[in-house]
């Protein structure tokens, strides 16, 4: 073998190794189960935990887990709006319930209505549009149906409007 | 015309709220009251709810709930009913076409207003900590200089040592009458001064108005003075509540029958009901004819009667009631575009069913409904 071709070799082998070890350095820096298990049970508007939230933006692999997680312990979720929409949507169903969106004239901000046919209302909602997120509390339901006013004076349910009407958007109900 | 914008009050003991928007919300299930700041309802949102419900104080009131509306103030409070006046106020404000301001700034008028109402809108005489809040309502009140001042104090321990301090505030101050939300109403439209219009309230509703221009240079007398704003038909449930649209006319039954074509689809001799719907036959077509009202004369349950073919006139669509509905196979449109409800074996019983034309754009129907029986 010549002095090149073994330096060749040589180089491939280093990059290998700096590649393993890079991606040992990543698991390991991925939030255990725990981690993940307390963000997806977190009151909204509470603290959390930024490397979580960090990881979960930023790997993909972790974005997924904590996806799936949320799937589990929702009440219900859809990944994307059920029906094909070349538009922004205001109604769309998710398990058994509807969310729809009320828009208004004169400056009223919109509403977005949840319905239930199920007897149990969640309590919570997640969207997720690409790495944005948003989670806000339901409140109580009245005559079977929850009420929340998607104000742009309000950054958290103006988001919440705006990835709704994405039909890309997952939504989890907790 | 342009009315003035009256800015309604909500005055608790942590100072005044100030209702920014009352708005009808069509598609909203029930409902709902925010503060500014918050997406959520606020925490007495279902109290609100109630008041609008049907069988609540404004429905029985109108004669009728009224069309879910989004209630929207500057602020949210812990406790108690005193919101539940300046709201039924406002509720009726709104039915009657008066604008809203949002802020001392817009207003011609602040309407203050404390207190609970039962199911007949009268005010619940008690405890409302008056002279509290009208001790926190000066600055609010003094942002709107211009503006005129209407109060309902209701009856309680602190209502005269509230008067004085209102007379205090250095402002012509009118006095609503406190015994009930119609009353005062009647009192805000009356273009009598304080007193008189606590007399003699006047009867309906719909004379409530407030007029153009001139709010703040002429007073409240001045304000209140114009009359009647909102057109409509009598017959309301109450003597003074909210009028309601008109029912469809009578005499216009006549004109149904010609509008929607009933015909009965007969196997013709010798073929049965079987043929006809596979297409076999052609079934006999046999118009039924309208009586007197609104009905059409009733169709014999004969074993050759194998449906109905009903149409309408260019423009308008059918509605056939579930009845029909319900006891005839999916409707399928025949060759001359009216439509064919051929009856289900199992369901050749007793019935009576409801037609009626509608826009084909949607809408109400246009004029009333044709009952038609099928007995055998």
């Amino acid at each position: 073998m010549s002095d090149a071709a073994r330096l060749l070799a040589e180089i491939h082998a280093a990059r290998a190794l700096v590649r393993d070890g890079l991606r040992d350095a990543e698991a390991s820096a991925r939030p255990d189960h725990a981690r993940l298990w307390a963000h997806a049970t977190r009151a909204p508007h509470g603290p959390v935990d930024l490397a979580t939230v960090r990881a979960i933006r930023s790997d993909p692999t972790t974005g997924r887990r904590y996806r799936t997680m949320l799937g589990a312990v929702a009440l219900a979720h859809a990944p994307l709006a059920a029906a094909a929409s070349d538009g922004a949507i205001v109604r769309r169903r998710v398990g058994a319930y509807a969310l729809e969106i009320l828009e208004a004239a004169d400056g009223a901000p919109p509403l977005l209505v949840l319905r239930g046919e199920a007897g149990q209302m969640p309590r919570v909602i997640e969207a997720w549009l690409d790495d944005e997120t948003a989670r806000l509390d339901l409140g109580a339901a009245t005559e079977g149906a929850v009420v929340l006013a998607l104000d742009p004076a309000v950054p958290d349910a103006a988001l919440l409007g705006r990835m709704l009407r994405d039909p890309a958007c997952a939504v989890f109900l907790l | 015309m342009t009315r003035p914008a009256i800015l309604v009050v909500v005055p608790t003991t942590r100072g005044p709220l100030v209702l920014r928007a009352l708005r009808p919300r069509p598609g909203l299930p029930a409902p709902a009251a925010f503060a500014d700041g918050d997406y959520r309802p606020l925490p007495w949102s279902a109290d609100y709810a109630r008041l609008c419900g049907a069988g609540g104080p404004l429905a029985r009131w109108m004669g009728r709930p009224p069309e879910p509306h989004e209630l929207r103030l500057s602020g949210s409070f812990d406790a108690g009913r005193s919101w539940e006046v300046p709201v039924c106020l406002a509720h009726g404000l709104v039915e009657s076409g008066h604008p809203l301001a949002a802020t001392p700034a817009e207003a011609d008028l602040i309407l203050w207003a404390t207190g609970a109402v039962d199911l007949d809108l009268s005010v619940l005489p008690g405890d409302y900590a008056l002279l509290d809040k009208i001790a926190r309502c000066t600055s609010l009140i003094a942002e709107a200089p211009g503006a005129a001042l209407a109060v309902l104090l209701p009856e309680g321990p602190q209502r005269a040592e509230a008067e004085a301090a209102l007379r205090d505030l250095g402002r012509d101050v009118r006095l609503l009458p406190s015994d009930s939300v119609p009353a005062a109403l009647a009192g805000l439209a009356a273009p009598q001064r304080p007193q008189q219009a606590a007399a003699s309230p006047p009867p309906r509703w719909r004379r409530l108005a407030l007029p153009a221009g001139a709010v703040a240079a002429a007073g409240l007398a001045g304000v209140l003075a114009l009359g009647a704003t909102r057109p409509g038909p009598e017959g309301d449930p109450r003597r003074d509540a909210p009028a309601v649209p008109d029912e469809t006319p009578a005499g216009t039954e006549a004109r149904i029958a010609q509008r929607v074509h009933v015909a009965e689809l007969r196997a013709p001799a010798g073929s049965s009901c079987r043929r006809v719907a596979f297409g076999a036959d052609p079934p006999e077509r046999r118009p039924v004819r309208a009586e007197a009202g609104d009905r059409l004369a009733a169709s014999r349950l004969t074993p050759d009667l194998c449906g109905l073919a009903i149409g309408a006139e260019p423009g308008l669509r059918v509605q056939v009631g579930a009845e029909l509905r319900d006891a005839a196979l999916p409707a399928i449109r025949l060759a001359d575009g009216t439509l064919g409800y051929f009856l289900r074996e199992g369901a050749r019983q007793n019935l009576v069913y409801t037609v009626q034309a509608v826009p084909e754009a949607g809408g109400p129907a246009s004029a009333g409904r044709l009952v038609h029986a099928l007995t055998r």
